[in-house]
């Protein structure tokens, strides 16, 4: 897993939130992020993959393929038990390390 | 959970690529765009794909199989390649492995003892032998305690006897005495049955014996129950009590199937009795060396001269040394020739294939700068040479061993008596041990300078882009070979030259047409000298009346070596002249011969003459010296006529009757001792139960034999006898330099082939990295002939390089070459100039050839090609 306080870090939480969602491809991970971010958030879509399959590496996360809705062969991810810990944690990491540096920068 | 990771199944390169594709056709569809636009908004597809592969497959054997699978799709691109750099190297390889199978046993193998380095020889030198020796009385009487610095002593009587197997199905064996703590002392055990016990030593015991193993399984099938047998050894009654272990090898190294108790007897002191003839052997306390054992037994050894005649006390002297040294001493320093001289036939053929793997990544400079702007960093490069060059190695390894078996089966046909211990050598697994050793050395060898010449990234703009590659490395190798194969090549020739004295030196005997039978009389049945007298005498006759026979003799021993009788020349008695007083003045050999001996071996008698058949039942005998004998005895004048008397007044006094021209007796190369002749009467006192016929035919050999086997069938059936040619003989006394000879030729010639090659590619690479610069000389009017000498002269400029490169390597080796060689000497030109001549012809020969392509190049096409 990545370093706490770095890009893929980051990445590799949104995804794993994406995923507490219900299962999804890659495509699709990066449309919801994009989405629910109006737009502010936009995935650099070559280090999308890498992240996915660390993720799946770690154990994280799961993959099958599937065929979708167009008839294409599309390989879905979703989120497995130690994934599902493993966002809590993180989750929790975050809220600290975000509201640490609101404080700092004075914007309590 | 952590167990899951373990059944994960990794992506391969499809799915990768496929789940990008949907991805790009997902993006396609939503932003409504082409391809194109979402290949933008992806990036390097490519690199993406690398990214994720690079999750899954990066740990070391994920790395070394890809690399794996790329040279090996590489080799089958380039056939040619890699099958010129598989037989290089299993050539090399397969060399190596087979000559250090045969000097491991010679150098490095323990004996097969138990702590072998502990075991020693020691004994007395005198000029009675050239091994070191032990008397019985004096061993008896003065080392019942052994001394200090030994943990053991024990000895193995000189010599073996032939002994027969006097039962229903006889055989004749070999039987050697030793004494009953010698595998005690060895540090082995029986494999069947027990080991002699101190009683089994004492003279009249009841009669035992231990066998070995080779013997076990032929005569008595492996019978576990063997122990306890009895078997008849010359026609007394012999209880087997022991089997010796598979594998066993006597001290002496002599052969034998049947190993006796000595049973020396031990008369009071000042009583004379029966005296044998020891090897002694001991085992050494540890951390005691040969040397200190050596001073520790200087009071024993003066007490032992004391039993030495005083003249002769400063002509004896004490050794110890290793049983190594003892049973193999000469062998090493051929052995470790040898091995220098494979070693630099696979280092010549490791900056071969290292040569040709150059060329390639040479030509490859390109495709090596994308894959390093790609990603491949330096390290990956190298490792990728590395893996190639392991891989190459390991292929040429298994190759090799068949190379080396087959060798190993040649070298057993060719040269059996070449080197000791030959027979035993095998592809065991220290051979496979030092085989994988010298793969890794050539793995290295050959891939470290590609590897450290891979590229980086920035050679990707090349205008010349061949010019990455240090253009000296190459030519340093090709030097390199050719210095160190026109060593090889001189040390060939050096031999060979050695080898045709070797077999040129005068013998002072004709050795053509001329067989010789060993033959060793049944004790039990030739108990009598009378008997073995009368066996003779009728071999002699039947031999002579055989058809085709010029002259039969019977002689008790053969030149031009081998075991002789010996006698002091100090006991030499002069009818009219005083004894000499001082020192033993050196041995003399005799032999005892029937009169036709200098006719059938043709020894030229230079005054006098030979022996008569009325010789033999004279009352006076009769002697004839050799020429050296009468200069050492009768300085100024003739011996003819003189009274002699060897022994010290226990014979009568001999008449001289003829001198003969000096003949070869203490080996091939040695300068023949004085020697001299008493002919073989009728009566007891010459009667021996082994004696060599000699026949001097005009038959072929086949045939010739057969008869012979006849006549001796005909005096006695049963009888085994061994029938060999002289020349025979003769030739194998130069089995080693033979074998050296053959085995450094041949190491030449690869090595020339090799460096031929390796020039050959040099220059071929030489003329393609200039030819545009030749293109404009030749545009510009050079002759063929102009060009094909530049190239020339380049090569010949490297040979040249090469060839005092190679002087300097051999005259560094010259000292260990000058012990191997007869009659010629390191530094002698005859063999030198010839092998000059020899590799520059070769080596020009193969510069030809790019040379002519150069001389051929269009300089239109030359000048608009980059």
């Amino acid at each position: 897993m990545s370093k706490p306080d770095t890009p893929q870090a980051a990445l590799e939480l949104l995804i794993l939130k994406t995923l507490a969602r219900g299962p999804q491809h890659g495509f699709g991970i990066a449309l919801h992020i994009e989405q629910s971010s109006s737009e502010l958030l936009r995935v650099e879509e070559g280090s999308l993959y890498p992240a996915l399959h660390r993720l799946e590496k770690a154990g994280c996360i799961e993959a099958d393929w599937q065929v979708t809705g167009n008839g294409r062969r599309a390989r879905v991810y979703r989120l497995t038990r130690e994934g599902r810990k493993r966002l809590a944690e993180i989750e929790k990491r975050w809220a600290a390390l975000t509201e640490g540096v609101r404080r700092v920068l004075g914007w309590a | 959970m952590g167990l899951r990771r373990w059944f994960q199944r990794k992506p391969s390169d499809e799915d990768l690529r496929e789940e990008l594709e949907t991805h790009l056709a997902m993006r396609a569809e939503h932003d409504g765009s082409d391809e194109a636009g979402a290949q933008r908004r992806l990036g390097n597809s490519l690199r993406t794909q690398e990214e994720m592969r690079s999750v899954w497959y990066s740990g070391l054997l994920d790395t070394l199989a890809q690399d794996a699978r790329f040279t090996w799709r590489m080799w089958q691109r380039n056939p040619a390649f890699s099958l010129a750099a598989l037989a290089t190297l299993a050539l090399g390889l397969g060399a190596a492995t087979a000559l250090f199978s045969v000097c491991d046993r010679i150098l490095f193998r323990s004996l097969p003892y138990a702590d072998a380095e502990r075991l020693v020889s020691l004994g007395l030198i005198a000029p009675l032998d050239t091994n070191e020796f032990l008397l019985s009385p004096d061993y008896v009487h003065l080392w019942r305690e052994v001394p200090p610095p030994f943990e053991a002593v024990t000895t193995v009587t000189a010599g073996t006897a032939a002994c027969d197997l006097t039962e229903l199905r006889p055989e004749r064996l070999t039987c050697a005495s030793v004494e009953a703590n010698l595998l005690r002392v060895l540090g082995l055990a029986v494999v069947a049955g027990r080991d002699f016990r101190p009683d089994d030593d004492k003279p009249g015991a009841a009669r035992v014996a231990l066998i070995t193993h080779g013997f076990w399984l032929r005569r008595f099938g492996g019978d576990p129950a063997v122990a306890g047998r009895i078997m008849a050894i010359d026609g007394r009654p012999v209880e087997i009590v022991g089997v010796l272990p598979h594998g066993f090898e006597l001290p002496t190294l002599a052969a034998a199937d049947v190993l006796l108790p000595q049973q020396l007897q031990a008369p009071p002191r000042g009583v004379p009795g029966p005296m044998q003839f020891l090897r002694g052997f001991a085992r050494l306390k540890p951390d005691v060396s040969p040397e200190q054992a050596h001073a520790a037994l200087q009071p024993l050894f003066r007490e032992m001269l004391k039993n030495v005649p005083p003249a002769f006390r400063a002509e004896v002297t004490l050794r110890v040394r290793s049983l190594r040294d003892r049973q193999l001493g000469d062998a090493r320093r051929a052995a470790w020739f040898l091995l220098g001289a494979v070693g630099t036939l696979l280092l010549i053929a490791c900056t071969n294939v290292a040569n040709l793997l150059l060329a390639r990544s040479a030509a490859r400079q390109q495709e090596l700068a994308i894959r390093a702007a790609l990603g491949a960093g330096r390290r990956r490069l190298a490792r990728l040479a590395l893996t190639e060059s392991a891989l190459l190695a390991g292929a040429g390894g298994v190759l090799g061993l068949a190379v080396a078996w087959t060798l190993l089966k040649v070298f057993l046909n060719f040269a059996p008596q070449g080197i000791p211990k030959l027979d035993q050598a095998s592809l065991d697994g220290r051979a496979a041990l030092a085989a994988l050793g010298l793969v890794l050395a050539a793995a290295l060898l050959t891939g470290l300078w590609p590897a450290l010449a891979a590229p980086r990234s920035g050679a990707l703009h090349g205008a010349r882009s061949i010019a990455a590659i240090r253009p000296w490395a190459r030519f340093g190798f090709v030097t390199m070979q050719i210095a160190l194969t026109f060593a090889l090549l001189g040390t060939s020739t050096l031999l060979l030259r050695s080898l045709w004295a070797l077999e040129r030196i005068p013998l002072g005997f004709d050795a053509q047409q001329v067989l010789s039978a060993a033959v060793t009389l049944n004790a039990a049945k030739y108990g009598t000298p009378e008997r073995q007298v009368a066996f003779f005498e009728q071999l002699l006759e039947k031999a002579s009346a055989t058809p085709g026979t010029v002259a039969a003799a019977i002689s008790d021993s053969l030149p031009p070596s081998g075991t002789m009788r010996s006698m002091i020349y100090a006991a030499i008695e002069v009818a009219g002249r005083p004894l000499p007083q001082e020192g033993t003045g050196g041995m003399v050999a005799w032999r005892l011969v029937t009169p036709a001996y200098f006719d059938a071996l043709q020894i030229p008698i230079v005054r006098g003459r030979a022996f008569t058949p009325a010789d033999r039942s004279s009352p006076e005998p009769a002697m004839i010296l050799n020429e050296a004998l009468e200069r050492k005895l009768f300085p100024n004048e003739s011996a003819l006529g003189k009274r002699v008397r060897p022994g010290r007044g226990e014979q009568p006094w001999s008449v001289v009757v003829g001198i003969v021209k000096d003949s070869r007796n203490a080996g091939l190369t040695r300068p023949p001792d004085p020697e001299y002749y008493v002919v073989r009467g009728t009566v007891a006192r010459d009667a021996t139960r082994r004696s060599f016929l000699i026949v001097r035919t005009q038959l072929s050999t086949p045939a010739a034999a057969a008869f012979l086997r006849e006549a001796v069938a005909a005096v006695d059936r049963e009888l085994p006898v061994n029938i060999d040619t002289l020349q025979q003989r003769v030739s194998g006394l130069a089995a080693r330099p033979r074998f050296t000879a053959f085995l450094l030729i041949s190491f030449g010639v690869l090595a020339m082939l090799l460096a031929a090659t390796g020039l050959a590619g040099v220059a071929g690479y030489l003329v393609t990295e200039r030819t545009r610069d030749i293109g404009v000389r030749i545009a510009l009017g050079a002759t063929p002939a102009a060009v094909r000498r530049q190239i020339l002269g380049e090569a010949g400029r490297w040979v040249a390089a090469g060839i005092m490169l190679g002087l300097i390597f051999a005259a560094a080796g010259s000292r260990v070459v000058r012990s191997l060689l007869y009659g010629v000497a390191p530094d002698d030109p005859a063999a030198w100039i010839a092998a000059l001549v020899i590799m520059g012809v070769v080596l020009l020969a193969a510069a030809l050839r790019p040379a002519v392509r150069a001389s051929r190049i269009d300089p239109m096409k030359a000048l608009r090609s980059e």
